[in-house]
């Protein structure tokens, strides 16, 4: 039993397609992983490698139009929730699993006031009266640091900044303490400074509520400042999954390394005597989702692949404490320097 | 915002100057003679000038227009050529007949095409979306004169549920005035209420795509607050748009209507008035059509900044 086991997030197996003019894209193809109470987990991969499609599986937000979760299991506090009814979804969003969105400019209604929209989810979950609900709304806007709270209630999101309306989805998202918080990209469309902020005020939030929290990036700097453990994502697959300090003292998996390489570093000694190596990107392109891959997704790209690679798809094994890591190579991998 | 309103009502006063110019001029530019057709078909040249002159036509043209604006500075618009009646009395006496079916067109039309519209969105693409817009294609096809005369035959003439044609002022009690609505209002209402639905599913469609939409849903809210509340506010500026479009349009309407149901209202006093060439009841009128569209407008403006705080005047 899942609650026994201290996990209040089981995903397994989670395949999640959607229709399109070129075919079904298989944009999660059996994606598992756990997320522990209280527990910060990271997911990490390139643009389009399915991390926000498997965050929006999660609260079943797929639109039916065009997508559906095709296979696999998702378990809330030991609860199935791919066949729960809508209703009881419903109950369940903005409640007890929250999420925050990668764009705060878009991602508020522009015609109702942040505090309609923060104490709407109040008057929704916990059933109080609307001035109860704005008093709570006030309560989270000094929370997250939003100056002038009470005043703040009234304004309405082109009134503020980037960075305040994501301080406002995180006060809205945190409103009913929810257990889980997914947030997909949360910093992305931010700047610097302000990404540095919020990510602090999450880690700060998370401490004080116990919430868990789901983090979805491409910024491996974000995974190693906020996370406890990581799953990198590629072509809709888990490749690699480890507690942060191992994944970034030895990453085993090629796409892993690349993702490092990509990471550009302030080096200004190297700067000065012109010894600074050029930034590595990963060559070639995230694979078309159309048809089934057959090998390993990450082959065509890979300076390792061998024949078998491309026919056979690695399993994920256990390297030890934890770390696990889906590559018919990773001993000679492991052997390489980074 | 008030400063705004009065800045817009003295705006409104060169578009009303220009068109009173242009009503002037158009009308004794056009064909037609009203000293003619009060002096009668055998009437000799010298008993048609005898009629202009006594009405004052024969002065130059542009005497004529000064005389008339003066009088309009003060409030009054002239005496009818043939009823010698005050034009400011003919006006209201028949305003309330064409307020009254212009208001409940609007009720009719808009208190159906919204939910329809929202209906048609949400289940954008399934079976009741595509029978609400195949009844909506129906709808703006149909000339509601045709509308009206099939409504009659069945509901006055078959079924003997409404009354077939006339009006009742509201002062005769509020039943019989309602009764004698209902099927003007439909006729008239159904072209309208068809191209709202419209508007109104194609602009929620566009607003159910955006992120806050997502946000509403991540959020658990009923489906009706996402629709109506978070959706549905986003997507008004379009819809009251139309709306304020659609009154332009029914104003015309109304001239027809009016004619198949015997209702004295003004858009038969219009038709009557223009055959007559009526010139001060003509232009009386066109003055009257031009402020009430003006006014729309103002008021449609308005509302946008109550529907979009980004909107500030």
């Amino acid at each position: 039993m899942s609650v026994a086991s201290g996990n209040i997030l089981e995903v397994r197996d989670l395949q999640t397609q959607f229709n399109t003019l070129d075919g079904v894209v298989r944009a999660v193809d059996g994606v598992s992983f756990d997320l522990a109470r209280g527990e910060t987990l990271g997911i990490v991969g390139e643009s389009g490698c399915g991390k926000s499609v498997t965050a929006l599986s999660i609260l079943r937000l797929i639109p039916p139009e065009t997508g559906r979760i095709a296979a696999g299991s998702i378990k809330f506090e030991g609860e199935e929730l791919t066949t729960l009814g809508e209703e009881a979804m419903k109950r369940l969003r903005g409640h007890r699993i929250s999420m925050i969105f990668q764009e705060p400019m878009t991602s508020l209604n522009p015609v109702l006031t942040v505090g309609t929209q923060i104490a709407e989810n109040v008057v929704r979950h916990m059933g109080v009266p609307w001035r109860a609900a704005r008093e709570r709304a006030c309560e989270m806007l000094d929370l997250v640091r939003i100056a002038d709270a009470r005043r703040r209630l009234d304004e309405y999101p082109h009134q503020l900044s980037g960075g305040m309306r994501q301080r406002v989805m995180i006060a809205m998202a945190l409103s009913c303490d929810p257990q889980v918080l997914i947030a997909d990209e949360p910093t992305t469309a931010l700047d610097v400074t302000i990404q540095a902020q919020i990510l602090q005020l999450m880690l700060e939030l998370k401490e004080k509520t116990g919430t868990a929290i789901v983090l979805i990036t491409h910024d491996l700097g974000v995974v190693a400042e906020t996370t406890e453990r990581v799953v990198v994502m590629y072509a809709g697959r888990k490749v690699e999954e480890a507690p942060v300090e191992a994944l970034f003292a030895e990453p085993l998996h090629p796409y892993t390394r690349g993702l490092m390489r990509a990471i550009p570093r302030l080096d200004i000694e190297a700067d000065a005597a012109g010894t600074r190596p050029r930034l590595q990107e990963i060559p070639g392109l995230v694979p078309r989702l159309t048809q089934p891959i057959p090998g390993c997704a990450f082959a065509p790209r890979c300076g390792f692949a061998t024949e078998r690679c491309a026919v056979e798809s690695p399993p994920l094994v256990d390297v030890g404490a934890g770390h696990t890591v889906a590559c018919w190579e990773v001993d000679r991998v492991r052997a390489s320097a980074i | 915002m008030t400063a705004y309103i009065v800045r817009r009502l003295f705006a409104t006063l060169p578009v009303m100057a220009v068109v009173a110019l242009f009503v002037f001029f158009l009308l004794r530019f056009a064909p037609g003679d009203p000293a003619a057709i009060i002096a009668g078909e055998d009437a000799t040249a010298e008993a048609i000038a005898a009629v202009r002159g006594k009405l004052g036509l024969d002065r130059p043209m542009v005497e004529q227009f000064f005389v008339w604006i003066l009088q309009l500075a003060q409030g009054d618009m002239g005496v009818s050529i043939f009823s010698n009646l005050a034009v400011t009395r003919l006006i209201s006496q028949r305003l309330e007949p064409t307020v009254a079916l212009t208001l409940s067109t609007l009720f009719v039309a808009v208190a159906l095409a919204i939910p329809i519209g929202v209906v048609a969105a949400w289940k954008a693409r399934k079976l009741v979306d595509r029978l609400v817009m195949g009844f909506a294609v129906l709808g703006f096809a149909m000339p509601g004169f045709v509308l009206a005369y099939i409504l009659i035959y069945f509901f006055a003439v078959q079924w003997q549920l409404l009354p077939v044609q006339g009006y009742r002022p509201i002062a005769e009690g509020l039943w019989p005035f309602i009764e004698c609505l209902i099927l003007p209002s439909v006729a008239l209402g159904v072209t309208y209420m068809a191209l709202i639905a419209r508007i109104t599913r194609a602009s929620m469609l566009e607003v159910l795509a955006q992120d806050y939409i997502r946000t509403a849903n991540a959020k658990g809210l009923a489906t009706d607050r996402v629709l109506l509340l978070h959706a549905l506010k986003n997507a008004a500026v379009p819809i009251i748009t139309v709306i304020g479009i659609g009154i332009a349009l029914l104003i015309s309407g109304v001239v027809i209507t009016e004619t198949v149901f015997n209702i004295p209202g003004l858009g038969r006093l219009t038709v009557d008035a223009v055959l007559k060439r009526d010139y001060p009841v003509v232009q009386g009128l066109i003055l009257v059509f031009a402020a009430a569209k003006v006014l729309v407008n103002l008021i449609i403006d308005i509302s946008y900044a109550f529907l979009d705080p980004r909107i500030r005047y």
